[in-house]
């Protein structure tokens, strides 16, 4: 019996509910100790384990209201949670070079404070979605899959990035970075997560009273100008400081090393141009996407002026974030440019909002949830309703 | 007994395991049988013993030390339900050509 092996079922136990925690801990380590004997790999087992602690449902024999309500606001509040940590943790890629999550750059207190704060929301966020996802008995085996997933995006690029900004000595090209692993994996594993929740947290379809098209019209168009606005702002900024890299050399005396610094300069220019162009078409076109999926959100029948607020907040946040990710292209490895005042406000902003759209919107919002153990769908309006059973 | 929601190849695969051995089955020897990794079958005894299609036991033997083995057998409804459940999954993935050919031999003929 391999001690990793029994180290991870002991550990697979424990996540279960307590009434059946002994039970299984029992069983695996007997199918432990048996396995090399019918030619099975403890390892196997191992991962047996884990998977079932993971998707085991916690079914409660009947679920009263005011429990179903508190089971589910709890899955809620675990899935945006851990949806706003992977979020911000992927979203700590376009500051890398400027030193990942907290930065290099702590200019002043505030931007500090807010570093901060956002590495601890990273940290504890996930922790808290795991505690209120696997401790709470009746949550779904697909939420808490979700926030499984959502925990190893999350955690996977902290580290992935921590281990980036350590290695920056060792000039790794770029495709070798863990990083480069890491962040689409993480990507993956949010879309995954995403579909996971959104079968569970199916949106109710608003009634005629919450669909007032003028008001509804009115919202989509503001948060589309918004957007294109912001994707307009950044792509001109980045123009200018693209362009701005090559006259900082002119204002020195032209010696042979600044000669050489200035063909060097002109070199790589020549070399990155169609690369960023291509990157800055990307970003436009992107943007301009996003921009009309905005205004068309308004027009369809599960639109209500509060979820396309989210929408139009959200897509601004992201192209914020995204514009940080063009920054870092932009930057060509130095960090000069990437962490300019200005611009790491505007990213702790962007990832402020987002983080908080993202629990106001999932984790506090009103939602159907269907729970384990209960055919129903509830609502925390049923709570207190005259339609509660 | 409940009947099961979702009947897929694995939880086919793990039934079939119980109709067709003659001894108690504890999940090492299920994870052997169906050929099926732990992670799917775990999640299926849980499942089936949730529905109520097979119960389960600790090991009587007191002479191997250490963790009991957690035995698993059918259930007198379980037995029925099982061998509905392998034949209909048979069913539905017959091939649906074998009409065609009959009806070819027929004219043939």
């Amino acid at each position: 019996m391999s001690v990793l092996s029994t180290v991870i079922v002991r550990v697979a136990a424990s996540l279960l509910p307590v009434r059946s925690r002994a039970r299984y801990r029992e069983q695996w380590l007997a199918d432990l100790r048996d396995a090399p004997e019918l030619g099975i790999g403890t390892a196997e087992i191992a991962a047996g384990s884990i998977a079932f602690a993971m998707t085991h449902g916690r079914a409660l024999p009947s679920l009263g209201p005011a429990r179903a309500w508190t089971v589910a606001a709890r899955a809620r509040l675990a899935v945006g949670l851990s949806l706003s940590a992977a979020v911000l943790a992927i979203s700590q890629f376009p500051t890398l070079s400027a030193g990942g999550l907290t930065g290099n750059t702590a200019y002043d207190f505030t931007t500090f404070v807010a570093s901060m704060l956002l590495t601890a929301l990273g940290i504890l966020a996930p922790i808290a979605a795991l505690i209120a996802a696997f401790a709470t008995a009746g949550v779904t085996r697909r939420i808490r899959l979700a926030v499984a997933l959502l925990v190893l995006a999350s955690t996977a690029s902290v580290v992935g990035g921590a281990i980036d900004v350590q290695l920056w000595w060792i000039s790794l090209p770029w495709p070798l970075t863990p990083g480069s692993f890491v962040y689409p994996l993480a990507i993956v594993l949010v879309a995954v997560a995403c579909v996971a929740a959104w079968r569970e947290f199916r949106p109710a379809e608003p009634t005629a009273s919450q669909r007032t098209r003028p008001q509804l019209l009115l919202t989509s168009v503001v948060g589309s100008i918004l957007v294109v606005t912001a994707v307009i702002v950044g792509f001109v900024h980045a123009v200018a400081l693209w362009e701005a890299r090559t006259p900082l050399i002119f204002g020195l005396p032209f010696s042979e090393p600044n000669r050489a610094n200035f063909e060097e300069w002109m070199t790589l220019k020549v070399q990155f141009e169609g690369l960023v162009s291509t990157i800055l078409g990307a970003w436009i076109v992107i943007g301009i996407v996003v921009a009309v999926i905005v205004s068309l959100s308004g027009l369809s029948r599960w639109a209500t002026t509060r979820r396309v607020t989210a929408l139009s907040l959200g897509a601004l946040c992201l192209s914020l974030l995204s514009y940080g990710l063009v920054l870092v292209f932009l930057s060509l490895g130095s960090s000069v440019i990437a962490s300019t005042e200005p611009v790491e406000l505007l990213l702790l902003i962007a990832r402020w909002s987002l983080v908080a759209l993202i629990v106001i919107m999932v984790g506090g919002g009103r939602r159907r949830i269907s729970l384990a153990g209960s055919e129903a769908s509830l609502t925390p309006r049923l709570h207190s309703s005259s339609h509660m059973p | 007994m409940q009947p099961l929601t979702r009947v897929t190849p694995a939880t086919v695969d793990v039934l079939r395991t119980f109709v067709e051995s003659s001894d108690t089955l504890w999940g090492l020897l299920v994870i052997r049988e169906s050929g099926r990794p732990a992670g799917s079958v775990y999640p299926i005894l849980e499942r089936l013993e949730s529905m109520g299609w097979v119960t389960s036991h600790w090991e009587a033997d007191d002479s191997r030390p250490g963790p009991r083995r957690r035995y698993y057998e059918l259930t007198e409804g379980g037995v029925v339900a099982a061998h509905e459940a392998i034949a209909t999954f048979a069913a539905a993935r017959r091939p649906k050509t074998a009409p065609s050919v009959i009806a070819t031999s027929a004219v043939t003929a």
